[in-house]
């Protein structure tokens, strides 16, 4: 990430109480928490009747059924409603989306709104990525299956998960409740190597 | 080395020595011991003093029901931070250094000056905090209520804030079981056997349940112990089991989500860095089984609560899980067969026994062969009437009964310790939980559970069984059940027992007694102090419902929850309304079992976590820059930008000054905004705003006005139409989310024929207000793409451009009665924008603002802030804004509401503005608003102040008020009363500034 987005996002350097708190970057555990690459992500609502010509405009099939999930190449496509989808692309194809769909738009009308920047995407990976999860998602995520993702809450914050394979997750946040969501993650990361050494003791 | 220890007995270590301290003395137990084993183990049976009056009390039970031995406990090295409160002796596991310290006791726990309440009982009986003190009533608060206080109660609050750290986790799986007795164990043995994904939790910190204290059955040919730990290796082999202990379920919740309370390092001297202190898990499980057994209930005579007379069971559990003997002449007072195996086990192990009393004038032969064996007095037949001793039980006093009646002459037992069973009552706490019905069992008289609407089994003594086989047959049983119901079959595993102890026993009120039953301290709730004559004067002041007798009584209050308490209360209090038990009714119990951490509550949200903060991309600029912040719904603000040596008021009236002289600019990121797009963008926005927008043209925007289905108004925001079928909607800061719901809820419910979509971009964009009659000129060369003369862009235009070289939405409009602009840019280049707007502007002394001076220079114009202005009850009419209400429209929401009578009636409350007759004084925010001052009390109060503010340009005080009438009352006086005198103002326009609006038109 550059310095010029990162200096736009107020993450917190530590927490806990005052007199024993603790820097986040020290925090280290079994789950590998890292930011992905920004891209090019819209929001698309439109009629389900006009799927197939979008996922034409697009150039991926755009999965139909909610928790649906598509990737190929540098497209990528969740279905979040029965009218709404977060597409992706490249960062440098993002002008070439957008006027792909505005070329659409007479034919089929629908909406395109940029969010490339309303959230961030963090990667996690690990075999106990889903325990991290656990500390505040109150789904089931084990009954989410393999390439499918969700809009769900993580410690009341709104947020979507897409689940690559059992050990890697993909965690979209809101960028004003990134910093929350982050610190959360770090300090549940931590306390699974803590579990382990009081599973022990 | 102590001299009650058994060796060869119970499971702590015997090899291993953990000293502790209690009450500043220092002691020494074994690993395993709890602090209530280790003192007992010590010969200390005083714990604690009791709530009311301070009679000194001893360790009653062996588990989490414990209601006397309240302890605090202070983790070494914290400095005093790690001290806790109310803790039980019972369940608190001891380490190298722990600190105990007894409660409620002044100056020491043999001598408690406090104990003169004892003597004072008439002060303290049912029901005394609404007779004795309520006269004089102004005694209560000042004198009667602190005294109360300090003399009755438990422990005291920590002082130092908690420096631990609370975990929290969520868990899934199919069958729960709470409870690792032979009942839980067997159930999570049969559930697990069919593929189920089990999770078995106990709060002891051993598995095992009874188990642990009833070594001397066999199952399946083994020894309990051996049997037991065959079993749970097995379960803990399994990778579809997950066991644990210190978890305590405290609540069970709709649709099967039972919260467990882990305590993850209490137990530990040395504890791992930063762990957690505890977990709060929430599990949503497919079955739940209940397995939570049953408690044993006290007997009620005079002296019952007296050190040293104990549980029966509680002296079963000491002796065969912790090796202690609670005394070596122990009486045993009975009216079931279960304490007579506690004898047993206790003459066996070397105690002598110096009588069974049994109230019961037959027993089972075996039981009085085996007491015969051991050279064991029996009374049967027979009650207590007194116990003796100070501070410990020295003997008890037993009278023969004859038809029910104590009769014939007393004779006194000597006895270190008493060991009671008056029955046993299933536990149904969590069972209740879930609303579930409840059904009397007249032979048993206990209640047992019937009917709930969960996916729930309840095995084990916690419905009614006793003896082990039978348990552990029906845990099985449960599980089975458990499994069956997700759809999976097994055979059902059978168990048999040898030695088995079944019984049966029978229930009483208070034992009948020959002595001064007035003057009988037979107690009934230990924690509380609530005597059996308690009960009985509550009925003969009528308090006839058990739920009355329950609050005037305090019997089964607080942590103890009617866990020893509600039988016998219940019992008593039926026999003297005259009623049946299942007439009377039980009392509800309520989450959570035990008595549960506000830390565990709390989990992570402390400190930096207390909650998710939101700042906006330009934040960080602020904070380097000094801002002072205040909260806005989730969104932290800045404030105020002060300058070395300014005050609020200082900073605010020249940020004010130089943004109406020059320039200024402020952060405005927190709006909500929402593309609307779509062909039937416009017809959405006519029918969700009251404002037209067919004839609004693209690249024009327009204030909007939304108001709920009645009518009031709701949110408003500036609105631009970027294209035909594009809207770019702006909310206020806390109303983005709700106008994002409230517009969905319509198209999805109302219109869905309407082709337009919806998309939240508040965070997408990064906003930054420059205001101020230089505005124009620092911006207008970051400008590509728009021709920014008044001409090509004015007032209220909007334009997709390109400012210092980022994609820009730009809109021409104020908040300020300056000239204004609006840059949006992706949040990434939030900042970077406003640095460099902020270079530009230092040619023109270029002011950042924060939130306040926004606040001041929109009142100086009368922009109204919803929420602040309004409240939800205000209409366009009220407001002063109708004009913001299209004449010609079929409709919007809102439009039928304001038809209503009550809405066009005359003298509702108008917003207007106010001018103090001195021009120096601020009014309050919310101040009250009288028209006569001279009135006399309670003045009817004609509205309220909503925004008051010091105005720099004005150089003056200026306010809005919502006033009945307001609109027809201009140039009246109104008065404010305030504590330091009534204030007087001039009802007048809240347009104060530049009414013209001049300013803007630059």
């Amino acid at each position: 990430m550059t310095q010029t987005i990162s200096n736009t996002l107020n993450m917190m350097t530590k927490i806990g109480h005052p007199a024993g708190s603790q820097a986040i970057a020290d925090m280290k555990g079994p789950v590998d928490i890292a930011f992905n690459e920004t891209c090019a992500r819209f929001n698309l609502r439109i009629d389900p009747a006009n799927l197939a010509k979008a996922s034409k405009t697009f150039g991926l099939d755009i999965p139909a059924s909610i928790h649906g999930y598509a990737k190929d190449g540098g497209r990528s496509a969740l279905c979040l409603g029965p009218d709404d989808w977060n597409i992706y692309g490249d960062e440098a194809d993002k002008d070439a989306i957008a006027k792909a769909f505005a070329d659409l738009y007479a034919d089929a009308a629908h909406s395109l709104s940029d969010i490339s920047d309303r959230q961030l995407s963090i990667s996690l990976k690990g075999a106990q990525v889903a325990d991290l999860l656990a500390m505040a998602c109150p789904r089931d995520l084990s009954q989410l299956a393999v390439g499918s993702g969700t809009r769900t809450l993580f410690d009341s914050v709104e947020v979507l998960l897409i689940k690559h394979s059992d050990e890697h997750f993909e965690m979209e946040v809101w960028r004003s409740f990134l910093p929350h969501v982050w610190a959360m993650l770090q300090l549940g990361n931590q306390e699974l190597v803590i579990d382990e050494v009081l599973n022990k003791a | 080395m102590s001299t009650y220890r058994v060796s060869g007995k119970g499971r702590v270590n015997p090899s291993k020595t953990v000293s502790f301290t209690f009450d500043g003395k220092s002691y020494q137990g074994l690993e395993g011991d709890t602090v209530a084993s280790a003192l007992l183990a010590n010969g200390t049976h005083l714990m604690g003093r009791s709530f009311k009056y301070h009679r000194p009390r001893g360790v009653v039970t062996a588990g989490s029901e414990e209601p006397n031995a309240l302890i605090g406990t202070t983790r070494p090295g914290s400095d005093g931070a790690r001290f806790e409160p109310n803790g039980r002796a019972t369940m608190q596991e001891i380490y190298e250094g722990l600190v105990v310290d007894s409660q409620n006791k002044w100056p020491s726990l043999s001598f408690d000056v406090g104990a003169i309440n004892d003597h004072l009982y008439m002060l303290f009986s049912a029901g005394f905090y609404y007779k004795t003190f309520m006269w004089p009533k102004s005694f209560w608060d000042k004198v009667y209520e602190p005294v109360i206080r300090a003399a009755a109660g438990l422990g005291v609050s920590p002082s130092k804030p908690d420096p631990d750290i609370y975990a929290s986790r969520y868990l899934h799986c199919d069958v729960l079981i709470v409870g690792a007795g032979p009942a839980g164990i067997a159930a999570a043995l049969q559930a697990a056997k069919s593929g189920a994904q089990v999770v078995l939790v106990d709060e002891q910190s051993e598995l095992g349940g009874s188990l642990l204290s009833e070594d001397s059955v066999q199952i399946d040919g083994l020894s309990a112990s051996d049997w037991l730990k065959n079993q749970l290796d097995a379960l803990a082999g399994m990778d579809n089991v997950r066991l644990m202990t210190r978890t305590t379920a405290i609540g069970y919740y709709h649709q099967n989500m039972v919260a467990l309370a882990q305590k993850l390092t209490d137990h530990l001297s040395n504890i791992p860095a930063n762990s957690p202190r505890e977990r709060m898990w929430r599990v949503r499980a497919k079955q739940v089984v209940l397995a939570q057994g049953a408690i044993e209930r006290p007997l009620v005579f005079d002296g019952n609560d007296r050190p040293g007379v104990l549980m029966s069971g509680a002296a079963q559990t000491y002796l065969n899980r912790f090796g202690v003997l609670v005394g070596k002449n122990p009486a045993v007072l009975t009216s079931h067969d279960s304490a007579w195996y506690a004898a047993f086990d206790m003459a066996d192990a070397g105690a002598k026994v110096t009588a069974i009393v049994d109230t019961r004038t037959s027993v089972r032969s075996d039981l009085m062969d085996a007491a015969q064996e051991r050279g064991i007095r029996m009374f049967l037949g027979h009650t207590a009437t007194a116990t003796s001793g100070r501070l410990r039980v020295k003997s008890v006093r037993i009278a023969k009964l004859e038809a029910g009646v104590a009769s014939g002459a007393a004779q006194s037992l000597d006895c270190d310790a008493l060991l009671m069973c008056g029955g046993w009552t299933p536990s149904l706490h969590l069972f209740s939980h879930t609303k579930g019905s409840l059904s009397w069992d007249e032979e048993n008289r206990v209640f047992l559970p019937k009917d709930t609407n969960e996916d729930c089994q309840i095995a084990g003594a916690c419905r009614g069984l006793w003896g082990v086989e039978g348990v552990l047959q029906d845990g099985a049983k449960a599980g089975m059940q458990a499994a069956q119901a997700l759809g999976q079959s097994t055979d059902l595993s059978g168990y048999s027992v040898d030695a088995d102890r079944t019984g049966s026993g029978v229930t009483h009120q208070e034992l009948p007694t020959n002595g001064n039953p007035g003057k009988a301290k037979a107690f009934i709730d230990f924690q509380n102090d609530v005597t059996a004559k308690d009960i009985r004067l509550a009925v003969r002041e009528g308090m006839l419902s058990i739920e009355h007798v329950k609050r005037y009584t305090t019997n089964g209050m607080a942590t103890d929850q009617g866990k020893l308490s509600n039988m016998n209360g219940l019992e008593i209090a039926a026999n003297a309304v005259g009623k049946e038990v299942p007439q009377v009714g039980l009392t509800t119990f309520r989450p959570p079992y035990t008595p549960t951490t506000f830390g565990a509550f709390a989990g992570y949200h402390k400190d930096g976590l207390f909650e998710a903060t939101r700042k906006t991309p330009i934040d960080s600029w602020a904070e380097e820059n000094g801002a002072v912040y205040e909260p806005v719904s989730q969104w932290r603000r800045a404030w105020y930008f002060p300058k070395a040596g300014e005050d609020m008021h200082q900073a605010v009236a020249r940020e004010c000054a130089e943004t109406r002289k020059s320039l200024g600019m402020f952060d405005a990121s927190t709006l909500g905004k929402i593309e609307v797009t779509g062909p039937d963008a416009v017809e959405f926005m006519n029918r969700m705003y009251t404002n037209p927008w067919t004839k609004l043209a693209p690249g024009r925007c327009r204030y909007g006005l939304m108001l709920g289905e009645d009518g009031y108004i709701m949110d408003d925001g500036v609105i631009g139409r970027m294209s035909e079928d594009n809207f770019h909607v702006t909310t206020t800061t806390g109303g983005a989310a709700r106008v994002l719901n409230m517009m969905e809820d319509y198209l999805q419910t109302e219109w869905p024929d309407l082709k337009v979509w919806l998309t939240s971009t508040t965070e997408q964009w990064a906003t930054i207000a420059l205001n101020g009659p230089n505005a124009r000129k620092v911006l207008e060369p970051f400008v590509e793409g728009q021709d920014m003369s008044d001409e090509a862009f004015p007032h209220m235009s909007v334009a997709d451009c390109t400012v210092a070289g980022f994609p820009a939405r730009l809109f021409r409009l104020s908040f300020t009665g300056e000239l204004g602009f609006e840059i949006n840019v992706p949040a990434r280049h939030g900042r970077a924008l406003w640095e460099a707007l902020y270079e530009a502007g230092k040619a023109y002394d270029v002011c950042p603002y924060g939130t306040e001076t926004m606040h001041v220079l929109r009142a100086e114009k009368g922009y109204i802030i919803v929420g602040q202005d309004t409240d939800g009850t205000v209409t366009p009419h009220d407001a002063g804004i109708s004009w913001a209400i299209a004449k010609k429209k079929p409709d919007f929401v809102g439009m039928r509401s304001l038809q209503r009578p009550d809405l066009v009636a005359s003298g509702r409350k108008h917003l207007i503005g106010l001018k103090t007759k001195d021009p120096k004084t601020v009014l309050e925010e919310g101040a009250q608003i009288v028209n006569d001052p001279n009135q006399p009390l309670p003045m009817k109060m004609v509205g309220h102040v909503t925004s008051s503010y010091w105005s720099p340009v004005l150089d003056r005080s200026i306010a809005m008020a919502l006033v009945e009438g307001g609109h027809d009352r201009m140039g009246e006086t109104v008065y404010i009363p305030m504590p330091e005198g009534v204030l007087e103002a001039e009802i007048c326009s809240y347009v104060f500034y530049d009414p013209a609006g001049e300013r803007l038109k630059l």
